[in-house]
């Protein structure tokens, strides 16, 4: 070897630019999502939403329930006042309030919603259909075309007006039971309802997304290796295919939080929903709506309206960016 | 093409599962909710001996699974029952008609949809990595997340109420101002999604082989390759055309309503309500039964236009 040739060899130096660690995943997502301003500004308001959700009895500094001395003349449909940041709605209570409570109202609906519907059942089910197959793969997807098949608000208004009457009854009953009395009174029973609703139809979707990726990494070498190695079904899920469906995961939560808002805010638009007086965003611009009301009232459409139109298009634009970022395919 | 009629039997069998579990569920939903149509109607007024006499002229006393049976004999005759709200009318003739309105309030956004987002989707691939490209596409995300129940009053006040250039609700027909404003609510979310499908198709297709062999062969840019790269985009866009005209008559519940549109959205809400089994059934079953059409013509549709496709198939 010569002295030229022998400047081509591996040095020490080039073995451990080999060993550097790669740099760790949140890391570089974190880095990709700061890149992207839009979405960041997006994540602020969503934290600064759920955020208030939380925190809503320390912020709103009245009650968002009315009280008599609401209903007084003076009081009724106010514009934005320092006393009444947001005005007060037509029985006088206090916009501002209400609003908090509502995103509290939101808050609980699509966390469950999304949490159960779309992680466990959602996930759950895609990964049983996906690597099972066989006849259960047949039953859930038997099971989720015909859920499908339904148009999801037909069957949101038709499970509220049918099945709904009968729980409000039994429901009725349990108001003076020593200890889920008084949860009962505050209204849970009304989000349960629509969380219910709204998780029997949305797991369809993940279940689908999750199965054909499934059944995807299922055919990997990797995998076939394992499961010769004896691997368990739970390690092979746990180890080989849930890391390449962890994005899908993410991503389907996302998507999903705003359509389970959007429909809640329809079924309490039609009545269907959430009910006085737990406040939610449907039910206050049910109140605003009507060119007649935001001639006159234009504040009672508009800051609920402002501030749900921000939150559908913060999860819009914050939905879109983890696309970019997470799914293999675009990157 | 032998090998496309087998497929098609075999979705069509597949259906007809779906189609009985989705009547069966909302046939017991019907019947388990608490009230019926004739105490809806009667609301109290009439004697118990009224109501069970009327119920049971109705066969609503039957056993449900009796009353299933029978209801489904008489559709596949092709009867769906007899309105209980509006006397004496048999609810296809109260559904058809409407579903007709909603066709036709349907049918300039359809049109107006693909016109448009075709145009946009080609221009926003072919702008891919300047400055339009992401802004155009941010704008049209934030159009589509506006909730439809509060960019209709807004429209309503700004254009009928303030400005006084269109009129604030009411049907009298495609030809009138009073499509407007439906028109523009519906067109603009199918717009964004169309121009984002037929960018990404376009973004696929460009960076395919025979695209590169086009730009070296030395053909003009604009023109020749326009042709070459959107003809194959256009690929998943005619999935999308044929998809969405079996919707053409399924009417936006909110749109309808919020604009005093007598279409079948408007009437399912209002059916919903009063209890009308007959006709809930109905809307759910010809809503469902289009749906897996829908989808079945689809998958066909792929099948014929995709030639690569049509070629496996052989």
């Amino acid at each position: 070897m010569t002295a030229n040739t022998a400047a081509l060899l591996p040095t020490a130096a080039d073995t451990y630019a080999l060993e550097r660690p790669p740099v760790p995943a949140w890391r570089a997502f974190a880095r990709s999502l700061l890149k992207r301003k839009l979405a960041c500004a997006a994540l602020c308001y969503i934290v600064l939403f759920y955020g208030t959700a939380i925190f809503a009895p320390a912020i709103a500094p009245y009650s968002y329930e009315g009280s008599s001395h609401d209903l007084r003349k003076e009081n009724v449909l106010q514009g934005p006042s320092w006393k009444h940041l947001f005005g007060t709605d037509r029985l006088g209570r206090d916009l501002f309030s209400r609003v908090v409570y509502a995103t509290r109202t939101t808050m609980l609906i699509t966390v469950a919603t999304a949490i159960t519907g779309g992680l466990f059942l959602g996930v759950g089910l895609g990964l049983l259909a996906g690597y099972r197959r066989g006849i259960v793969d047949s039953l859930i997807n038997r099971l989720g075309e015909a859920l499908g098949s339904i148009p999801a608000l037909l069957l949101l208004l038709l499970l509220a007006a049918t099945v709904r009457p009968r729980i409000d009854a039994w429901i009725r009953h349990a108001y003076g039971w020593p200890l889920i009395g008084s949860p009962l009174r505050t209204g849970i029973a009304d989000i349960t309802f629509v969380f219910f609703a709204l998780t029997l139809i949305g797991w369809v979707d993940d279940e689908r997304l999750i199965r054909s990726q499934v059944l995807a990494v299922r055919q990997q070498e990797y995998v076939l290796a394992a499961r010769s190695m004896g691997a368990s079904t739970a390690r092979i899920l746990w180890h080989h295919i849930f890391p390449n469906i962890r994005f899908l995961v993410v991503l389907g939560i996302t998507t999903s939080i705003g359509a389970i808002a959007l429909s809640e805010i329809s079924l309490t638009f039609f009545g269907l929903g959430v009910r006085a007086p737990t406040p939610s965003f449907g039910d206050m611009i049910y109140d605003g709506s009507g060119p007649r009301q935001v001639l006159a009232h234009p504040h009672l459409l508009f800051v609920p309206g402002t501030i749900a139109i921000l939150f559908f298009i913060s999860f819009a634009l914050f939905g879109d960016a983890l696309n970019d970022i997470l799914n293999p395919r675009t990157r | 093409m032998t090998g496309v009629f087998p497929f098609i039997v075999r979705r069509l069998l597949a259906a007809i599962p779906v189609i009985f579990l989705v009547t069966v569920a909302t046939f017991y939903l019907g019947r388990y909710a608490p009230g019926d149509p004739i105490t809806a109607r009667t609301q109290g007024k009439a004697s118990p001996e009224t109501v069970a006499r009327l119920k049971h002229q109705l066969h609503l006393d039957d056993n449900v699974a009796v009353q299933y049976v029978r209801y489904m004999g008489e559709v596949l005759r092709g009867d769906f029952g007899t309105s209980q709200r509006h006397v004496n009318q048999s609810v296809s003739s109260i559904i058809f008609p409407k579903m007709w309105i909603s066709l036709q309030e349907n049918l300039y956004p359809f049109f107006l949809t693909f016109l448009i987002g075709m145009p946009i989707g080609i221009y926003l691939a072919l702008r891919r990595g300047h400055w339009q490209d992401p802004a155009v596409t941010t704008v049209l995300l934030v159009l589509t997340a506006i909730p439809v129940v509060i960019l209709i009053p807004t429209l309503q006040v700004l254009f009928a109420a303030k400005w006084k250039l269109l009129p604030v609700s009411g049907w009298h027909g495609i030809f009138s101002r009073n499509i407007v404003l439906p028109t523009v609510v519906l067109t603009v979310p199918g717009l964004a999604g169309i121009a984002r499908l037929m960018r990404i198709s376009m973004v696929q297709v460009m960076d395919d082989d025979f695209v590169r062999t086009a730009r070296a062969k030395g053909l003009q840019d604009r023109i020749v390759i326009m042709r070459h790269i959107v003809r194959n985009a256009l690929l998943p866009m005619t999935t999308a055309i044929v998809g969405s005209l079996f919707f053409l008559f399924a009417g936006s519940f909110f749109v309808e309503t919020l604009f005093g549109i007598p279409g079948i959205g408007a009437e399912s809400i209002a059916t919903i309500g009063a209890r009308d089994y007959d006709e809930i059934m109905a809307i759910t079953i010809v809503s469902t039964v289009a749906f897996v059409i829908a989808n079945m013509a689809v998958d066909i549709a792929y099948t014929f236009i995709d030639p690569r496709i049509r070629l496996i198939t052989q």
